[in-house]
């Protein structure tokens, strides 16, 4: 589980309450990987490309992102992450209350690799964040020992 | 609306004038036909009189005539003693008589004629009386009476007088005549000008009629032209307001999306964190359980009751209020997502579409002991999903609302009329209060006893889906009496569009 410890997690959510249920769900799945949280959309590109420690500069990450932002849509900030050379192949995990089929798509088009709907049924949320956690042992990582 | 009341009155003022003048026209015909029949009788009068006239006239010359040849004849007769002479003097003096009793009744009414008359009368008698007597005289004593002066012979005389007063009654005669004739002339002109001026002004009336006419028309057709520019404008302002209605309710649409939206966001954290406090009292359950052993004097009954009684039943509450909440919001999603979703009309076998939605409920339906009976329904032309979802809600609140008081039977019918189809779901079920037929179709209210599951989301849409197709949903019925809602569509599908 070497590469899985070096693989941060940027969670781009502006709902804190989300951001703490996501956390500990995470934890509870017994993922100890960084979490780096940014409550809006500026901030987290601005880490995401200019940020020494963040993806563009220093290795793999996971994106978190929500897509309801108060400053710009999460569909803008994954449009921009896919068209990066360098931010290309970070996974970018939607996880969102909409579960619209046409946003859905819309996500998987820009080339997110999962979308989870935020359940209101806890226990599916949980479970949704278990799978996440499986999702993130097995994923590879292109950058990892770069 | 003014624009018609602008042509009504344009038609009315042409309609009235337009009489007015065809009864001028009407009388002014008359007019002309009496003047002509009376200018025409006094021509026939002057005629007749003018015939008159010649027949006296030529009366009179026959009767002067006659008295040259009595006279004649008498001469003869009086030289010679000829016999035939006196024949001949008879047979003229006969004539003569017969020619004075014609002309009699002739010169009535002529006073100067008359007069002359009588005395040309009179000496016509006199000298019928000299005739007399010389035929009575025996032939040896004509030669005496031959003798005398010629002169002075009376029949002589009486002869030129005759003459004479023949020619003056003659010239007369010719003199008026002549006077007809002109009055006669005269009638005719009389008759041409009167005939001539009453077609002048009936022509004069003809070429107003259709000059009112054609501004009449004209009037109308300004009027009409007007109307049209109106109606025209009348579209428009529906077309705007359509416009706007539309743009309204894609507001509406999305407004209900985002807020629907949103209110979710808040209720996974409630619902989230009510789970993590679960899951924190399952903690303080756990050492509550375990203190209950290693202390039972801490184990306070009041402690027990926090952890056993109040908190789970306060967090029983925040749950089963929040996933009603939730799942409140996501009728209005699905209700909002429903109205944005695309609708691609076909052909509907409803006998079909309404057995396949039957079968999908026949669990239900057998666990009511209720059946279904699918009678003859017209074809449609419309969106499938939306039709099967409307049946089918129909359906299944005819199966929850039955009647624990009689067998359960559900029929739909269906009928057609003046390019609409009908679709009845009939059930003997508990039925609805009349002044709750409309409350049904509200979203999130519910008639009746509520002792069935549901949010009161069903009916509302249903009616909102039926009105995207151009149709409607109603209700008939009464408490305890069954209900049958019928879906009405149109034959042909027309986009009801609210995409603005």
């Amino acid at each position: 589980m070497n590469a899985q410890n070096h693989v941060n997690i940027v969670m781009i959510e502006d709902d804190e309450g989300h951001a703490r249920l996501i956390e500990k769900n995470i934890r509870r799945a017994s993922i100890s990987n960084d979490i780096r949280h940014f409550l809006d959309g500026t901030t987290a590109l601005d880490y995401l490309f200019n940020d020494p420690a963040g993806p563009a500069h220093n290795g793999p990450a996971l994106i978190l992102l929500d897509l309801n932002l108060p400053d710009m849509s999460g569909t803008s900030i994954l449009e921009k992450v896919k068209s990066d050379d360098r931010l290309r192949s970070t996974p970018v995990v939607v996880l969102t209350t909409t579960d619209d089929k046409v946003e859905i798509q819309r996500c998987y088009d820009l080339g997110c690799n999962v979308y989870v709907t935020k359940p209101v049924n806890y226990e599916s949320f949980a479970d949704a964040i278990r799978q996440l956690g499986l999702f993130l042992s097995v994923i590879q990582i292109p950058h990892a020992g770069v | 609306m003014p624009v018609t009341l602008l042509k009504d009155t344009v038609r009315g003022r042409g309609d009235r004038m337009v009489v007015a003048l065809l009864a001028t026209g009407i009388i002014l015909l008359i007019v002309a036909i009496v003047a002509a029949a009376v200018t025409l009788g006094s021509i026939t009068e002057d005629t007749d009189a003018v015939e008159a006239t010649l027949q006296t006239q030529a009366t009179i010359s026959r009767i002067s005539t006659l008295n040259e040849q009595t006279e004649t004849g008498r001469r003869g007769y009086l030289i010679n003693g000829d016999r035939s002479f006196g024949a001949i003097t008879r047979i003229a003096t006969d004539a003569l008589q017969i020619e004075v009793d014609r002309a009699a009744p002739m010169v009535q009414g002529f006073p100067d004629q008359q007069e002359r008359f009588a005395r040309l009368s009179q000496m016509v008698d006199e000298r019928q009386a000299i005739v007399d007597r010389l035929l009575a005289l025996p032939p040896e004593r004509l030669s005496d009476a031959a003798a005398e002066n010629f002169d002075l012979d009376p029949g002589v005389q009486l002869t030129r007088k005759i003459r004479t007063l023949a020619l003056e009654m003659l010239n007369v005669e010719k003199d008026r005549l002549s006077l007809r004739n002109r009055s006669q002339l005269d009638s005719l002109k009389r008759f041409y000008a009167v005939g001539g001026i009453a077609l002048l002004l009936l022509v004069a009336v003809m070429a107003t009629v259709v000059v009112v006419m054609v501004r009449h028309n004209r009037a109308i057709a300004d009027a009409e032209a007007e109307l049209r520019v109106a109606n025209e404008g009348l579209e428009g302002a529906v077309a705007e307001r359509t416009t706007d209605l539309r743009r309204a309710n894609a507001e509406i649409q999305r407004f209900a999306y985002i807020v629907s939206h949103d209110l979710r966001s808040p209720l996974v954290n409630v619902l989230g964190f009510t789970s993590e406090m679960d899951a924190a009292r399952a903690v303080i359950q756990k050492h509550l359980d375990n203190l209950r052993e290693s202390h039972p004097e801490l184990a306070t009954k009041d402690l027990a009751y926090a952890v056993e009684e109040d908190l789970p039943e306060a967090l029983g509450f925040i749950r089963t209020s929040t996933e009603k909440m939730d799942r409140l919001i996501n009728s209005i999603l699905d209700l909002s997502r429903q109205g944005r979703r695309v609708l691609t009309p076909e052909n509907l076998d409803m006998r079909q579409l309404t057995g396949n939605v039957a079968d999908t409920l026949y669990q239900r339906a057998q666990e009511e002991d209720a059946t279904i009976l699918i009678g003859e329904l017209p074809e449609v032309e419309s969106d499938r999903m939306a039709v099967e979802q409307i049946m089918s809600n129909l359906l299944e609140n005819a199966i929850k609302y039955l009647s624990p008081d009689r067998k359960g039977e559900i029929r739909i019918e269906g009928g057609r009329s003046f390019g609409q189809v009908h679709f009845d779901v009939i059930d003997n079920g508990r039925g609805i209060a009349p002044n709750d037929h409309e409350r049904v179709f509200d979203l999130f209210r519910r008639s009746g006893k509520q002792d069935k599951p549901g949010e009161g989301i069903g009916l509302a849409n249903v009616r909102a889906l039926a009105h995207r197709l151009g149709g409607n949903v109603t209700v008939e019925s009464e408490l305890d009496r069954g209900a049958t809602f019928r879906l009405s569509l149109p034959t042909r599908f027309r986009p009801v569009d609210d995409q603005a």
